[in-house]
Order: structure tokens, then C-alpha cells, then sequence
């Protein structure tokens, strides 16, 4: 019987790194405000004491934290407060998750992450341990390992991990995928809300002092301005965290699973057991469209800790490339034309659909501002324009055992679905639908804890029945069907 | 091709079941709003108060008087051994489908006014959502989920 062990102390570190991180946005908007104080610091203070709270807290969760192995099963007893004890049974472990991040990787140590499957999904976490203590664990944990398919069968995994294929985003990419991250807006939603608390910088005189450098910035131009320096500065920020997040990105197939690495400080490795993908989502952006670009994500089931997050496998990646890509990387899914899409009938439905919520905001204001009706349409133009484009390209494809789902608004995304992984197939009728003889289907599949839905809307009535009708086991195609 | 629509229908005591329940959860809004509209006289000066209160009772009636028999009437369901079947929905209707193989498990549920009428509610998960039956007698709701569970057994047994 082996003692009990602890991690390295610099886990102490890693739980305050990570209690900060967590708490970063309450943090910002202390330090913020406890800036813009005058003479009393108690914000200040009071992140202070915090922090030596959290740091405090750190050591004793260190210390407290206690693991072994016995047989093939991890023992753990961890808990400040209160003491807890998990044990992890090798035939119940899923996945182990071997991370770098950067203060481990400072003092030559890994995070370990053993994680189970099932509903109750149980997450056993080695914040710091030494590569070799991690690899050695490792090899104990999954001798003979044997891995639970999604039904009750028992089927044996062999041990041996050989990288069959292996696909890298290389520098150029990266950059590109930096650049049309399109996740700026949220970074500039972000810094917005931290700009709108430093009052002090926006007063009278400052105003006046940059309206006197340059001459003729009216009022309007000022916010334009700004408006256009918030979103040059988010671009740049959203470029270096992708840049961060991706850099040295490699997709490998070994036998059942596929194996993603990523990440420049924090090198991560995400395993992904093949019989866990539940469906597979190639996303082009809207900023991507022009160069042909898209990115893919597998949504996963039983594996995430959050409620349900997709999994990126291709940050970006040339469409020509794609089949190559899903033939090597994901075999039995496949780009098709759509074959069933929304009936003639349905194009005013789908031009009007996007109008109803800005024209519900906008019409007390017909009243009160003048010209509001004007700026309206202006600002609907592009929408029905999308409106269109989604109309034309919307639609799904039906094999014999893929579905495929084309949905397209800013961005274009295909779904692709292997039939046994549909869990609910549904249509829904509105007043408005029924009396077109129209109808939208959805599907919904696993992710995470809870399910993603994805829907086609105004299809034809008929149509969406045999599609309903195909989602389940018992139904045999029409001579007609494709395949 | 149209395909077969479920038959099954939930209980009709289900009307009845779901009026007291509104009734419960309703009237203590309904009271206070009256009780303010009366006593609290900044509350009464607000302009078209009147209108507003009238129209929180015409909802209130409209949701305990009428959509309880609507949607009994509207509930259909089927249990095979292929899929569950649920058609539902007052202006919006809903047909859903759910693979029997899919299912990870079935619950029976009952509240306080359901049991008053012996009504029982079946709930069925699979990885991604969970749907519910509501309102089956609690002999046809036992039988229910018993079906499920056999058909669902059968199913992994075929795979």
C-alpha cells in the first residue's frame, strides 16, 4: 500500500492564481474605483486583505490535499473545511489531461486532470505534480484501460498510442485567425464598461484641450472618434489572445481518440475519445467569408465541466481543405449540399423574421425623434440582406446515416450529425406557419452536461415530417432519398 | 406523406389540477395588487392604472379559466417501441420525437394538488433534455413508465 502524497507547494501558487482569475472582473472594477478615490484606499485595503485571504487559503489547500494510488485506483482527500475523499476507479476514468501552465512550467511541473464519464461527471484535479511523477500516474491509471461506449458494452482499449495523423495551423494562418477572430466586439463591450467608470479622464477641460488640437472635431466626430479607438484597441487585444490562446496549434488522431494542443504560456492538451463527439460544427465568420476561411468544433459529450462549450479543433482552416481535413481527422463526416430547403412560400417569413425585434424597439421612438423612422430603414437594410442570404443557404441534407444542418445569419455554420447521436428530433407550428403549410425542425444533440439545439426554420410541412420521421431508428427512406 | 399523429390523451382531471394550481399561484398576486390599487394612493395615481389592473385580471381569468382545458385538449402522446411520441402546444404546436435508445431514464412525479386527484406527471431524460407527460392517472402514469423502461431495455438488448 502506498503512503499518501502531496503536490508541490507551488500549488499553494496555482490555487491563488486561479482564485484571482476567477474573481478578475469584481477585481478590476475594485482596483478601478479604488483608483479613482481620492484619499481613502479602502478598496485597496480591501483587495489586499483579500488576496492575503486567498493566499492563505491556497496553503491550506495544499496541505490539506492528499492523493495516492492503490491498484488502479486514485485515492483523494482533499478539503479545508470541509473533508472530502474521492476515489477514482481506473474502469471509470475517462480521460486524463495533462496541462502546462505557466507557473508550472516555471518550476518543470504539469496539472493533471483525471476526469470520469457519466451525468455525475466527477473531475479529480492535481494542480502541480512533476512531468514524470504525472506520466508515471498516468501509465498506472490506464494499463489495460478499458473505456465505457455510450451504451452498456464493455469494450477493450488497446494501450498503445500511436499518432496516425497529424494536422498544424501554421504561422500565416494564425495570423489570419487572429485577425478575424471577430471577438472584438466582446472585448470592446468589455473595455466600454471599464471606460465608462474613468470619468475623470473625459471632463470639460480635457475635451476642450483635444478639440483645441483638432480643430473642426465636432461633438458627433469626438464619439465616432472614440468609438473607433475602443474598437482599434479591443482588435488588438483580441488578436494577441488568440494569437496566445492557438500559437503551435496540432490536431493528432491516435487509434480512439483525436489529441488537441495548443496554447503559448499555457500549453494545453485536450484528449477528445472518438465515441464521445456528438456532432461536428464548421463555422465560416462573417469576416472569414471573404477569404474563404472557416473554423471547425466538435461538440463533446460527458467531458466539459461547463454547461455545454464546443470544442475547437481547426481555428482556421482553407475550405478547399476541409473534406481532406474531416476524412483524416473525422472519418464518417462530410460536408454535402443541402437537399431540402425552405419552400418559395417561406422567403417573406424569413426577410421579415429579423425586422420584428428592432422595429418592436423602435417604434415609440417614431414618435418622439424625428427622422427615426428614416434611420430605421437604413439600419434594416443589411439585415434583410442577411435575411436573404439566409433564406438562400439555409436548408439540410439527409443521408443514411449523416444529417446535415446549413444555418447562415453573420456567419455560415454546418452541423453534421451521425443519426444514433440525435437524442430529440422535433417541429413546431405557429398560427402563421400552419396556415402556409409550414413548419421548422430542430434536433437536439448532447454537449457538456446539457444539449445544443439546431434548428431550420419554415420548412415545408411534409418535409419536416420526414425529417422527423428520419431522426428516429425505425424509418426506412423513401427510393427517392439520396444514398 | 403525413405521418400518424400520436392518440393518447393526458387525463381530464388535469383540468381541474392545473385551474387550482393557477388559482394558488394567482390569487395571492391578484390580492395584493387589488389591496394596493386601494390602499396605496401614489400607487392609484399612476395613469392608466385602471387599464393596466383590468388587463392583469382579464390574464389572470384567460390562464386559470380557459388554457387549462386548452391544453388538455391539445395534449396527445404516444409510447412505442421505436419512439416517444408528444404533440402539445396551444398556438404553438409541438411535435416532438425522442428515440427510445436515447433515453437514460424515467421519473414518475407527483405534487400536493396531483395528488389530490391521483395524478401523477411522467418526466424522461435522455443526455440533452428532459421532457414531461403531465397529468396521467397514477395507475396509467405507473404503466407508462414501466412501458418505457421495458422498451428502452429491449432496445439496448437489439444493440
Amino acid at each position: 500500500m502506498s503512503e499518501f502524497e502531496r503536490q508541490h507547494p507551488i500549488a499553494a501558487v496555482t490555487r491563488l492564481a486561479s482564485v484571482l482569475r476567477q474573481n478578475i472582473i469584481p477585481l478590476i472594477i475594485l482596483l478601478v474605483y479604488g483608483l479613482s478615490g481620492t484619499e481613502d484606499n479602502y478598496n485597496l485595503i480591501a483587495i489586499g486583505i483579500g488576496i492575503v485571504f486567498a493566499f492563505v487559503y491556497g496553503i491550506l489547500s495544499w496541505w490539506y490535499y492528499r492523493f495516492r494510488i492503490v491498484d488502479a485506483e486514485i485515492q483523494i482527500q482533499y478539503g479545508v473545511f470541509v473533508k472530502k475523499k474521492l476515489y477514482l476507479n481506473q474502469q471509470r476514468i475517462q480521460v486524463i489531461d495533462i496541462t502546462e501552465g505557466i507557473i508550472q512550467r516555471a518550476f518543470g511541473l504539469v496539472q493533471m486532470e483525471i476526469k470520469t464519464a457519466g451525468s455525475g461527471t466527477e473531475r479529480a484535479s492535481i494542480s502541480a505534480i512533476s512531468r514524470e511523477r504525472a506520466l508515471e500516474i498516468k501509465a498506472q491509471l490506464s494499463s489495460k484501460k478499458i473505456a465505457y461506449s455510450d451504451g452498456e458494452e464493455i469494450q477493450e482499449l488497446s494501450n498503445d498510442t500511436e499518432v496516425q495523423a497529424t494536422w498544424r495551423l501554421d504561422g500565416k494562418e494564425l495570423v489570419y485567425a487572429a485577425l478575424t477572430s471577430g471577438s472584438f466586439g466582446l472585448i470592446a463591450s468589455i473595455i466600454g464598461g471599464i471606460s465608462s467608470q474613468m470619468n475623470q479622464f473625459l471632463n470639460e477641460d480635457n475635451i476642450n484641450f483635444v478639440s483645441n488640437i483638432l480643430p473642426g472635431l465636432n461633438d458627433i466626430l469626438l464619439i465616432v472618434t472614440i468609438v473607433a479607438i475602443l474598437i482599434l484597441i479591443s482588435w488588438v487585444l483580441s488578436f494577441i489572445a488568440v494569437l496566445i490562446q492557438y500559437m503551435d496549434f496540432k490536431v493528432e488522431r491516435m487509434d480512439n481518440d483525436i489529441v488537441i494542443t495548443r496554447g503559448l504560456f499555457e500549453r494545453k492538451h485536450i484528449t477528445l475519445p472518438y465515441d464521445r463527439i456528438q456532432a461536428v460544427k464548421v463555422v465560416e465568420g462573417f469576416l472569414r467569408m471573404p477569404f474563404n476561411r472557416a473554423m471547425i468544433y466538435i461538440e463533446s459529450a460527458g467531458f466539459q465541466q461547463q454547461k455545454s462549450k464546443s470544442v475547437v479543433v481547426v481555428p482556421l482552416i482553407r475550405k478547399s481543405e476541409i473534406p481532406d481535413f474531416l476524412n483524416t481527422f473525422l472519418a464518417g463526416y462530410h460536408l454535402e449540399e443541402v437537399s431540402l430547403k425552405p419552400p418559395s412560400r417561406a422567403f417573406f417569413r424569413y426577410l421579415r423574421r429579423p425586422v420584428y425585434l428592432p422595429l418592436l424597439i423602435t417604434i415609440p421612438l417614431f414618435f418622439f425623434v424625428s427622422n427615426s423612422f428614416a434611420w430605421f430603414i437604413i439600419a434594416i437594410v443589411p439585415l434583410i440582406f442577411l435575411a436573404y442570404r439566409s433564406y438562400h443557404e439555409s436548408g439540410v441534407f439527409v443521408g443514411n446515416s449523416l444529417m446535415v444542418v446549413v444555418k447562415r445569419f453573420f456567419n455560415r455554420s454546418t452541423i453534421m450529425v451521425k443519426k444514433p447521436r440525435i437524442q430529440v428530433a422535433e417541429i413546431k407550428k405557429n398560427p402563421f406557419q400552419i396556415r402556409k403549410n409550414l413548419a421548422s425542425f430542430d434536433i437536439t444533440v448532447a454537449s457538456g452536461h446539457t444539449g445544443v439545439t439546431f434548428d431550420v426554420k419554415d420548412l415545408d410541412e411534409d418535409d419536416a415530417s420526414q425529417l422527423l420521421k428520419w431522426a428516429v431508428p425505425g424509418f426506412i427512406p423513401r427510393p427517392s432519398d439520396p444514398e | 406523406m403525413k405521418i400518424k399523429v400520436p392518440e393518447s390523451r393526458i387525463d381530464r382531471k388535469a383540468i381541474k389540477a392545473w385551474r387550482i394550481t393557477g388559482i394558488i399561484y394567482l390569487l395571492p398576486i391578484l390580492i395584493s395588487l387589488v389591496l394596493a390599487y386601494f390602499l396605496l394612493e401614489p400607487i392609484s395615481r399612476i395613469p392608466f392604472i385602471e387599464v393596466i389592473l383590468i388587463g392583469f385580471l382579464s390574464f389572470f381569468a384567460l390562464s386559470i379559466i380557459f388554457i387549462p382545458g386548452l391544453r388538455w385538449s391539445r395534449w396527445r402522446y404516444e409510447i412505442n417501441e421505436e419512439e416517444i411520441d408528444l404533440l402539445r402546444g396551444i398556438i404553438i404546436k409541438k411535435r416532438t420525437l425522442i428515440p427510445i435508445n436515447r433515453i437514460q431514464h424515467v421519473d414518475n412525479r407527483q405534487g400536493p394538488i396531483y395528488k389530490v386527484f391521483n395524478l401523477s406527471s411522467v418526466t424522461v431524460s435522455t443526455a440533452a433534455t428532459t421532457h414531461e407527460i403531465p397529468a396521467l392517472n397514477d395507475e396509467i402514469a405507473d404503466q407508462v413508465r414501466h412501458n418505457i423502461s421495458t422498451f428502452v431495455n429491449r432496445a439496448k438488448e437489439d444493440v
